[in-house]
């Protein structure tokens, strides 16, 4: 999500990588309510509470990325406080593509792009519940650098080479809240992101879920965008369409999960397609990515 | 228990959405960043004419023909003690009939400098004169002048003649005989001092070259007419020559010296001056000052007017901001 706001800066080749921060169950519905400090620091859990997610994504551009991509701890203070940290990848990239050969009236050329960067937050939070109310607090510190090499590779005349590497520093606030009614649960959750040298974003997502059964109907306003997810004993699903109107992307995925429990400690598989359309650049570029992974979360 | 209609409705749209994806044909989100090729047309240049070095040359040339002068300038290394009883110089080169005059040298001189315009400081005492028709000439010293060791001689005629230089197949020969002993010497060094009444001029609108005497082309290339702030892969001047000769490119140094050969246009490359410039984040100057020198070790003193159309800038590259 976070990623997305530095996506301009990579749009000029891509649509960047987007990743949501936390279990796989996250990105698929994207809803404040989920059960993940590291998306709303509203969450909150009685016990110890240590989360390690990781994913590998595929797209149809050729890029194969593996990724540790959440990392987070949750300590019980007091009973009704939960102190916590994370670091969460929020981009990671390391390909390379070639373009066929092409040719002009005085030579013959091939190009090639190789993109590495990652960007990681560094967070603490703080959350509190009081029966059916839970609120939290998160600050963050971002860090990461990119680097954009592209060459030109001419048969008769001299190769080009253009490199960009850029270091990113910044902060990040957040605040939320989730409240339980009887079978109907609310949460409203609001970031401030500032990059330094880049720009400021601010980010809120609202969520309603509906509890019958077995069954929880989760609907989400995803900075205005419409998201529904459903979760059904072992299983998750969920979809959005996503305007991320700063980062000209325009995103639509599907997820897919399965939670089985030993013991205590859900082991999650997730399985989701995003497609990606560039809505800035005029190209008319876009990509299909297929990002699989595993989430384990501990609880003592 | 049965599958909840929402979970049946969500399974169904994701698997649409997988397959529709999957189905959709592979494209890659990246475009290639456009080449583009350019050349333009260099209308603002100038010759200019000076005196040049020509010790290089396989020929050393003599006389006047087509207003052009030259005289020939030759020193041997040989032991100022030597005894000498008589001294032949052997020149070698094509046929003449015609009357060598040769010339004490009043200095010394110093190879890779020595021009036309050392004659005025050079040129000595006339003390042999003498007629030959023949293709191998040999003159015979009864007595040498002074400082002939170390400063030389200069040779002139009344026609251009030449004959091999030092660096040519045959070059001069001096023969000392000394008692019942004979010692040769090919020249130390060697050059032709060569003016023509063009020399010192600028010629606007004009390109030339030539041999004998130097031609300096200078080429003014407009800034605006260059993507300053490109990648460039091809960066070239094309300049159509009609002879064989190289070609050495300056920009404040020297760019490169070009093997050229003749009767084809050909390609300078100025890369070096645009990496330059981008260093030094140049982008006042309204004009790129080149200069073109063009050398022709092996040919007769001449003029030759180069085509302007030819003078182009051939440019190929990558805009940066893209």
């Amino acid at each position: 999500m976070i990623l997305l706001i530095f996506a301009s800066s990579f749009a000029q080749l891509g649509l960047g990588d987007i990743l949501i921060p936390g279990t796989g169950r996250t990105a698929i519905i994207r809803s404040p309510l989920l059960n993940d400090h590291s998306f709303n620091p509203a969450s909150f859990s009685d016990k110890i509470y240590t989360e390690f997610t990781s994913k590998i994504t595929f797209s149809s551009s050729k890029q194969f990325t593996p990724t540790i991509s959440s990392i987070g701890l949750s300590i019980p203070a007091m009973k009704k406080i939960n102190i916590g940290m994370g670091v969460d990848m929020l981009y990671n990239q390391n390909f390379s593509y070639t373009f066929p050969e092409d040719t002009n009236e005085w030579d013959i050329y091939t190009q090639n792009i190789t993109r590495i960067g990652n960007i990681l937050r560094y967070s603490g939070f703080l959350s509190f519940k009081s029966g059916k109310l839970r609120v939290g607090a998160m600050y963050g510190y971002l860090q990461g650098n990119s680097e954009y090499r592209w060459t030109i590779d001419f048969t008769r005349y001299r190769d080009i080479h253009d490199t960009t590497f850029t270091e990113y520093k910044g902060l990040t606030y957040s605040g939320g809240f989730a409240y339980s009614f009887d079978r109907i649960q609310i949460g409203l959750f609001g970031e401030k992101v500032y990059l330094e040298g880049q720009y400021t974003h601010y980010n809120i997502y609202a969520g309603i879920s509906y509890k019958t059964g077995d069954v929880e109907i989760l609907v989400s306003l995803f900075n205005l965008n419409p998201q529904i997810g459903i979760v059904w004993n072992k299983l998750t699903l969920g979809g959005g369409y996503t305007n991320w109107k700063d980062e000209h992307v325009l995103e639509k995925h599907a997820g897919i999960s399965y939670t089985h429990r030993l013991k205590d400690n859900p082991f999650t598989l997730f399985f989701m397609v995003s497609h990606l359309e560039d809505t800035g650049t005029g190209y008319g570029l876009e990509d299909t990515e297929y990002s699989a992974g595993f989430s384990f979360e501990f609880n003592e | 228990m049965g599958t909840p209609l929402p979970v049946r409705i969500l399974a169904l749209i994701f698997i649409i959405t997988s397959f529709s994806s999957c189905l959709k044909e592979k494209e890659t989100i990246f475009s290639p960043r456009d080449v583009y090729t350019e050349t333009v047309k260099i209308d603002s240049f100038y010759t200019y004419v000076q005196h040049i070095y020509t010790g290089n040359s396989h020929y050393l040339y003599t006389g006047k023909s087509d207003s052009f002068v030259s005289y020939a300038i030759l020193q041997f290394n040989y032991p100022d003690t030597l005894s000498i009883d008589s001294v032949f110089l052997t020149l070698r080169g094509d046929s003449i009939a015609d009357t060598l005059y040769l010339y004490s040298v009043l200095s010394t001189w110093t190879e890779g400098h020595v021009t036309y315009d050392s004659l005025t400081y050079l040129l000595g005492q006339m003390f042999y004169k003498g007629y030959f028709n023949d293709d191998s000439l040999t003159i015979k010293f009864d007595t040498l002048p002074s400082h002939f060791d170390s400063n030389g001689v200069i040779i002139y005629s009344n026609a251009l003649h030449r004959f091999s230089s030092s660096e040519g197949r045959k070059p001069p020969i001096l023969t000392i005989f000394s008692g019942d002993t004979s010692y040769t010497y090919h020249p130390y060094r060697d050059a032709f001092l060569c003016d023509h009444p063009l020399v010192g001029d600028t010629l606007k609108d004009t390109l030339l070259q030539g041999n004998g005497i130097g031609f300096v082309n200078m080429l003014f290339i407009p800034s605006d007419s260059l993507p300053l702030h490109s990648n460039f892969s091809r960066l070239e001047v094309g300049l159509y020559s009609p002879t064989t000769c190289t070609l050495r490119v300056y920009y404040e140094d020297i760019l490169s010296d070009e093997e050229h050969t003749g009767d084809t246009t050909a390609f300078l490359s100025l890369i070096p001056v645009i990496d330059d410039m981008q260093a030094d984040s140049v982008d006042t100057l309204e004009y790129i000052p080149i200069e073109v020198k063009m050398r022709h070790p092996f040919a007769v003193p001449g003029i030759f007017t180069l085509p302007a159309d030819s003078l182009k800038l051939y440019m190929m590259y990558i805009r940066e901001e893209e």
